[in-house]
């Protein structure tokens, strides 16, 4: 509900006119880690994407509801759990292949007893390269920083990767969509009066088709 | 001595004007075809009498101009220049466009015929070529000979108004254009016309005239262009080569994500899952496979599309030109000029 409100604030944010709208859909594929290797889940579900772009500047929006439960190599009695993601970054093109990208991340855990939840800036780079009529990749990093959790502590390092692929019939209206993104928080909590680890890290592939406007 | 001499006289003026003369005997009057034979016989009294005789009857302008002309060569061959040249003149006088064929009469009938023509005042070979011409703008050439000097004025009259096309002293050939317009301004209707020159010297005059049947009608227009003759557009796009450079960046692409994803992994995580990166990037992979053997898309060709620009540039401008050629020509009018028989009259 909240991620519809969102996609819809976005497309009413920016003029309809000389703008590209890119509308996405698909299933994601998704492993959750925290803490420690036994701490390890696997999840899947719907996922959406809304890109509008107008001059140099680019709004991209990413959201997916994923359902997690306990990897076979975790030990029995993990509670199952569904995550909500939003993932808003705008772009400005620096050069024809390149965009500096800020943002905002937040993640959703129900219930939240079973996993972190968090939100944070992220800013970083994204190039892309079109490699044929229809058909392009591109490279995304970002830096995830002034993170907020759910169970307190503080995350001085967070880094997100991703990788993009499309591919579609003639100029590519109608294209099939690949998108990758590992993520990793190095969270760090207080505990008895020291300061331990509580590292996050996941990592989302997403298929889906997308239509441009 | 004297009748030898007459005789070679007559058979060098006899044997060339045979030819000359023998459309006289094509004619209808009798006394001056007896002239003529007279002539012939070199029993010049005889033809002076005759051609007298026959310029007294009631002849046409040719046949009275023919014969005086016999006259001129009878009195030439008997040494009377005088009476030759005023002959002469009376033939010029009938028919101002009479010439001798200097290769086939005697020298004596040549000066005598020059200085005819050099004392008597008439126009001579008044010529008007069929023309087409767009008033204003174009000219119809008038060509005339003044045999002596003379004020000449030259006008052009019909039943839609008149204008005075030239008025100048002139001596010998005389060139001259009319521009298509009257005296008003403008362009005549179609109709009959009749170009009239007047030539006088003290009291000496001489007119002549040609008919004309003027025809009036609206100038063709241009069409546009659309293409310059000799400068075809060239195509704007060029297709690359096909080359492998597609798939080698996606490879390169999944490489790094790979490659990063394994570096940023936490150890203490006990690494990460692959079956994600695994997917994409063979999606991304087969992307690279695919657009590499996609057909690669046309780029601009910057310098086709500069030429392009400069012919359209250029296309535009003619265009431009033509229109306006057309809206002046659109007010034009194109005449035609058609020389009817003419006719001369002295006074």
């Amino acid at each position: 509900m909240r991620l519809t409100l969102l996609i819809g604030l976005v497309c009413c944010a920016v003029p309809a006119a000389a703008q590209q709208v890119s509308l996405g859909a698909g299933y994601a594929l998704s492993d959750y880690r925290e803490q420690a290797d036994f701490l390890h889940f696997r999840g899947s579900g719907p996922a959406a994407s809304l890109s509008v772009e107008r001059g140099r500047v680019a709004l991209q929006a990413d959201g997916w509801h994923l359902s997690f439960d306990a990897a076979g190599d975790a030990p029995p009695g993990l509670e199952s759990f569904t995550v909500d993601e939003i993932d808003l970054r705008v772009g400005l093109r620096m050069v024809s292949t390149l965009a500096l990208e800020a943002g905002y991340v937040r993640q959703s855990v129900s219930p939240s007893r079973a996993a972190e939840s968090f939100s944070g800036l992220t800013v970083g780079f994204r190039g892309w390269y079109s490699l044929a009529p229809g058909a392009s990749v591109a490279l995304r990093t970002s830096y995830v920083a002034g993170s907020d959790f759910t169970g307190g502590g503080s995350a001085p390092f967070g880094i997100a990767l991703g990788l993009s692929a499309s591919y579609g019939p003639g100029s590519g209206r109608y294209s099939v969509t690949g998108d990758y993104r590992f993520e990793r928080i190095d969270r760090r909590t207080e505990l008895s009066g020291g300061r331990i680890s509580v590292p996050i890290q996941s990592s989302v592939a997403r298929l889906g088709l997308a239509v441009k406007f | 001595m004297m009748g030898y001499r007459a005789m070679m006289l007559g058979a060098f003026l006899g044997m060339p004007l045979a030819g000359i003369l023998s459309p006289i005997n094509a004619q209808g009057s009798m006394t001056l075809r007896r002239a003529d034979q007279a002539y012939g016989n070199l029993a010049y009294s005889q033809a002076i009498n005759l051609a007298r005789q026959a310029s007294q009857e009631r002849l046409s302008a040719e046949d009275q101009a023919r014969a005086y002309e016999l006259l001129g060569f009878a009195y030439a061959s008997l040494d009377s220049t005088r009476q030759a040249t005023e002959a002469f003149k009376q033939a010029l006088l009938l028919n101002p466009d009479r010439a001798l064929d200097v290769g086939k009469v005697s020298p004596k009938i040549t000066s005598a015929f020059a200085l005819a023509l050099a004392q008597v005042l008439v126009l001579r070979d008044l010529h008007i070529d069929t023309t087409d011409f767009i008033a204003g703008s174009g000219s119809l050439p008038i060509r005339f000979t003044v045999t002596r000097t003379a004020k000449l004025r030259t006008r052009l009259v019909g039943p839609n108004g008149q204008v005075t096309i030239d008025s100048a002293l002139g001596e010998g050939p005389v060139r001259l254009a009319w521009n298509g317009l009257l005296a008003n301004g403008q362009p005549p209707a179609r109709g009959a016309y009749r170009v009239v020159v007047e030539a006088s010297a003290g009291r000496d005059s001489y007119a002549a005239s040609v008919p004309l049947q003027i025809e009036a009608g609206s100038v063709d227009t241009l069409p546009h262009l659309l293409a310059l003759p000799g400068y075809d557009l060239l195509p704007e796009t060029v297709v690359p080569a096909r080359s492998w450079k597609p798939i080698g960046l996606a490879l390169m692409a999944t490489s790094l994500a790979v490659g990063g994803s394994l570096a940023l992994e936490s150890s203490k995580l006990g690494g990460g899952g692959r079956r994600e990166i695994l997917a994409i990037g063979a999606g991304a992979g087969l992307v690279g496979l695919f657009a590499t053997l996609k057909k690669p898309a046309p780029v601009p060709a910057q310098a086709n599309i500069l030429y392009n620009s400069l012919v359209r540039e250029q296309l535009a401008r003619r265009n431009t030109e033509i229109a306006a050629q057309n809206a002046e020509r659109r007010r034009q009018v194109k005449l035609a000029v058609i020389p009817q028989p003419r006719t001369a009259r002295k006074s």
